[in-house]
């Protein structure tokens, strides 16, 4: 290797370091470092002194409390569906697996947002189920945002559970039949224990998923006086009166607490995950459901109904109402909700256009920096690329609302005045790419290991040059890992809330806000036809996404 | 008899996996399936372990009704009392190697003398003091003794080993199948091999079945089925074949009476003033060490001879044949 091209790797690995400092690491040490400070000393424990003399150690209590009570309810609900559609014929119904997207792809503020229009007085259960209004209080109250949390979270630990218990191969299962294990038994000394571990990984998952989830607390939470670090954190750092300190310090703590669970979760994975190495496969074992069936079914259906029926059903007859509360009658059925949204100049039209282009923008260059970033990640040895591997992983790893509290504290700062970013629909854009920047590192890097060096040993061999290399071989092969990587990030931008709001300059809405302020302020139907516009906007981008790969599968075949 | 097997067929969807079967086993004999992938050797194995449900038949093992469809009888793999063998080890990998081989005695909760009896399985696979290890730390032919260890610690009667070499390398794969051997031997173990490698059936069994398309070609054994294949398919699979141009066109004519001869039975001298002779073109030579492995064209069909010297590629040469060595193939037309 020659001068220039050994100068040209290293300039690589520095640029992306100082991209990654810039755009995440500083911000996150912004936020430890002002909780941890006080009077410009550091102060070990310092946080947890703000939180003891603020009065919020209720907040963390309520907090974890929240996000255990989330772990055991998805568990009990996605356990037995698990079972059902990966060992018993119930796995023949694999629309089951597509419906549960439904749920997946749900911003939980919109979730939510349904549930309470379908609980709260002159919602749809006191329209057309009043036995169920007996139910308001039990729901307006913890349990609710438990139960919407959960409804909304349990594909995951399902998928987690069913990918473990499929991966398990029929002749483990087979071994403990013959040698003289019955159904009871194996179930206890073979499955579980196999399942157990893919299990506390999704445990854990949603622990912390619930911990930094915002949009549930925020709708629901704040209207039953159910306060977590999220909705604090949002308080102190947006509304008056502001107080940093004590924002920074709930932070820094949901930080903390986070890493702490990722480590648990990294420790049990390098110590309890099994190859379970499989040689030819007959076929699944499938367990004969026979009178079983129609309970089967059954519970299927009410998993359905709770986590899509009873949400799309208030959020579909809201968005097409006059005047919300007064049921779906003759003279109260309009379509001028979705009209406005597509009227040039209208608030929402405006909120819709400014989410559309900033996550245009912020896709298009997560892209292209997380391509970059995965590239040098994969070309780089040692301590370097596990610097760049971990700090572009961050953003997922750390709950979102940390980073925009960083990001705020670090394009604010008085030393960035001269920087016009900062308040400005340009800090949105930013804000996205960074927040979901993850998305295209993790798949181009693991579109990149799939590829056999062999690959470009033969196009060394054939006399390509690096650039050559590149152009002709490295990109079209990651291709797909981008195009994914940009699909994720528009859509998951369209509907970010908890960043849009926090970081919006005055008078910009996106779509995310408008629902939320519009819900806030009663307007309804308006709030809904926007939030059904942005559901169903992103599932067709996903659903031609899908059917342009299998399209070009077909072809390849 | 150990194993009768009467009238048992299996069908998967449109599969015929197995078509109606009639198999014996007397006790402590050590029989092989063997056939291509795919022709239902792991089907029958399966079957008679109750992991499968026939369609149709009776199954006995050890005097014991196992199943029969006319009585409404069915036992469970659970209860069924067999030891068993998989092609892909099937260890647990979250318990270590004594918990693996336990279970069978945990299971049934026939727990007195527990570790004496574990250990006695793993010594006689020569793992004694590995009892501790996880699957994972050990190799692929350690895996597998395990694996036979769990099989036979509960001193079961039966035992049905499904290709259990195939996934390890040829090396390990000759020492493991003596030892195999010699322990079902030495336990009185009635044994059911499966294999698709013709060269390990023949070598491990007391009688090989072969199989094709979920039917039982040929039961013999193992001299009996190679000197004498009672069908085309047969004679192709279980080792080498020069088919004979009989009166009525080629060989390969479907239905006609076949004859051949194993390759190792020509001579390229005269023996006998009786020997048939054949001459054929030269068209490939392999050195193997010992002897040439010569390829030749005879009357249109390709042969395989066997020389102690090299000859010369393109040479027309003859080779010699006694016609007791002859056998004829009389598939098709009984
Ligand atoms: N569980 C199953 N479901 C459907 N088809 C099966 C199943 N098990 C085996 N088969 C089919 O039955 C035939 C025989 O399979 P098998 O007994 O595994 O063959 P072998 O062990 O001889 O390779 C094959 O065509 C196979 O595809
Ligand atoms: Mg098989």
């Amino acid at each position: 290797m020659n001068v220039k091209q050994t100068l040209l790797r290293h300039s690589n690995k520095a640029i992306a370091v100082v991209i990654l400092a810039i755009l995440v690491i500083i911000p996150v040490v912004m936020v430890l470092l002002r909780s941890f400070m006080i009077d410009d000393a550091f102060q070990l424990l310092a946080p947890i002194r703000t939180i003891i003399e603020g009065d919020l150690g209720e907040v963390f209590v309520n907090s974890i409390r929240l996000a255990v009570t989330v772990v055991l309810v998805t568990t009990v609900i996605a356990a037995p569906l698990a079972f059902l559609t990966g060992k018993t014929e119930l796995a023949r119904a694999k629309w089951i697996d597509v419906a549960l997207l439904i749920p997946f792809m749900t911003p939980p503020y919109i979730a939510t947002m349904g549930w309470i229009l379908f609980m709260q007085p002159r919602g749809v259960v006191d329209q057309y189920l009043p036995l169920l209004g007996a139910f308001r209080p039990l729901f307006f109250s913890f349990w609710g945002i438990v139960m919407v949390m959960s409804f909304n979270l349990f594909p995951f630990i399902y998928l987690v559970i069913k990918n473990t218990l499929m991966e398990i191969t029929r002749s483990l299962e087979d071994a403990g039949a013959v040698h003289g294990g019955t159904f009871l038994y194996r179930m206890r000394r073979i499955i579980l224990p196999l399942v157990f571990s893919g299990y506390t990984m999704g445990a854990l998952l949603i622990f912390v998923k619930t911990l930094a989830e915002f949009g549930t607390p925020a709708t629901l939470g704040r209207r039953v006086g159910y306060y977590v670090f999220t909705t604090e954190i949002y308080r102190f750092t947006n509304q008056w009166p502001i107080d940093f300190a004590r924002g920074t310090a709930l932070a820094s703590v949901l930080l903390i607490t986070s890493m702490l669970v990722w480590y648990v979760q990294q420790l049990l994975a390098s110590r309890h995950t099994y190859s379970i190495v499989g040689g030819r496969d007959h076929g699944k074992k499938y367990y004969r459901l026979g009178k079983w069936s129609p309970l089967a079914w059954a519970y299927v259906a009410l998993l359905l109904i709770l986590s899509i029926g009873v949400p799309y059903w208030s959020i579909v007859t809201s968005s097409i109402m006059r005047i919300w509360g007064h049921g779906l009658a003759a003279g109260n059925f309009t379509i001028e909700n979705y009209a406005q949204l597509f009227t040039a100049g209208t608030l929402g039209a405006r909120a819709l256009w400014n989410s559309l282009r900033l996550s245009f923008l912020a896709a298009t260059i997560a892209m292209f920096l997380g391509t970059f970033l995965a590239v040098v990640i994969i070309r780089s040895r040692g301590a370097v690329r596990q610097f760049i591997d971990v700090s572009s992983l961050l953003s997922n790893t750390v709950p979102r609302i940390v980073i925009i509290v960083g990001l705020i504290l670090f394009w604010n700062a008085p030393w960035m005045r001269n920087i016009t970013v900062y308040n400005t629909a340009m800090m949105l854009a930013l804000t996205y790419t960074v927040a979901f920047l993850p998305y295209t590192v993790q798949y181009v890097k693991a579109n990149f290991q799939q590829i056999d060096v062999s690959l470009f040993h033969a196009a060394q061999v054939s006399g390509a040059k690096s650039g050559y290399i590149t152009r002709r071989i490295l990109f079209p092969l990651i291709r797909p890992g981008m195009v994914a990587g940009w699909i994720m990030t528009f859509i998951i931008s369209i509907r970010e809330l908890v960043g849009s709001l926090m970081i919006r300059p005055p008078g910009i809405e996106t779509s995310a806000t408008f629902i939320f302020r519009q819900f806030d302020q009663g307007v309804v139907p308006l709030g809904m036809a926007m939030a059904l516009t942005t559901v169903g906007l992103t599932t067709v981008v996903m659903v031609i996404v899908q059917q342009g790969k299998k399209t070009k599968a077909t072809e390849a075949a | 008899m150990s194993i009768v097997v009467e009238g048992v067929e299996k069908t998967f969807g449109t599969v015929k996996a197995l078509r109606p079967t009639n198999l014996t086993v007397k006790t402590g004999e050590f029989i092989s399936l063997v056939g291509p992938s795919g022709c239902g050797k792991t089907t029958l194995l399966r079957l008679l372990a109750g992991l499968e449900i026939p369609d149709n038949g009776d199954i006995t093992l050890m005097d014991r009704v196992m199943f029969s469809r006319r009585d409404g009888k069915e036992v469970p793999a659970e209860d069924r009392g067999v030891g068993m063998v998989f092609q892909d080890f099937a260890l647990w990998p979250h318990m270590t190697v004594f918990e693996n081989v336990a279970f069978g005695l945990r299971a049934r909760k026939d727990t007195a003398r527990l570790k004496e009896r574990v250990t006695w399985a793993l010594e006689k696979v020569q793992l004694a003091g590995y009892e501790d290890r996880y699957p994972k730390q050990m190799s692929g032919g350690q895996q597998q003794r395990v694996s036979f260890a769990r099989a036979i610690v509960t001193e079961p009667k039966v035992i049905l080993l499904d290709e259990p070499l195939s996934a390890l390398d040829a090396v390990l794969r000759d020492g493991l199948r003596l030892m195999l051997r010699s322990l079902t031997d030495e336990l009185g173990l009635t044994a059911v091999y499966v294999t698709h490698d013709q060269h390990e059936a023949m070598s491990i069994s007391d009688r090989i079945v072969v199989m094709k398309e979920g039917e039982m070609l040929q039961d013999g054994v193992p001299e009996e089925v190679y000197n004498h294949p009672s069908h085309l398919f047969v004679a192709n699979f279980v080792g080498k074949s020069n088919f004979i141009n009989t009166g009525n066109g080629t060989a390969d004519t479907d239905g006609a009476v076949r004859k051949m001869a194993r390759p190792e039975l020509f001579s390229t001298q005269r023996r006998n003033k009786d020997d048939v002779e054949f001459s054929g073109i030269i068209k490939t030579i392999s050195y193997l060490g010992d002897r040439y492995e010569v390829h030749m064209d005879v009357d249109g069909n390709s042969w395989i001879t066997y020389f102690t010297q090299r000859p010369q590629l393109g040479d027309k040469v003859t080779v010699y044949l006694s016609p007791k060595d002859i056998h004829t193939i009389e598939e098709g037309l009984s």
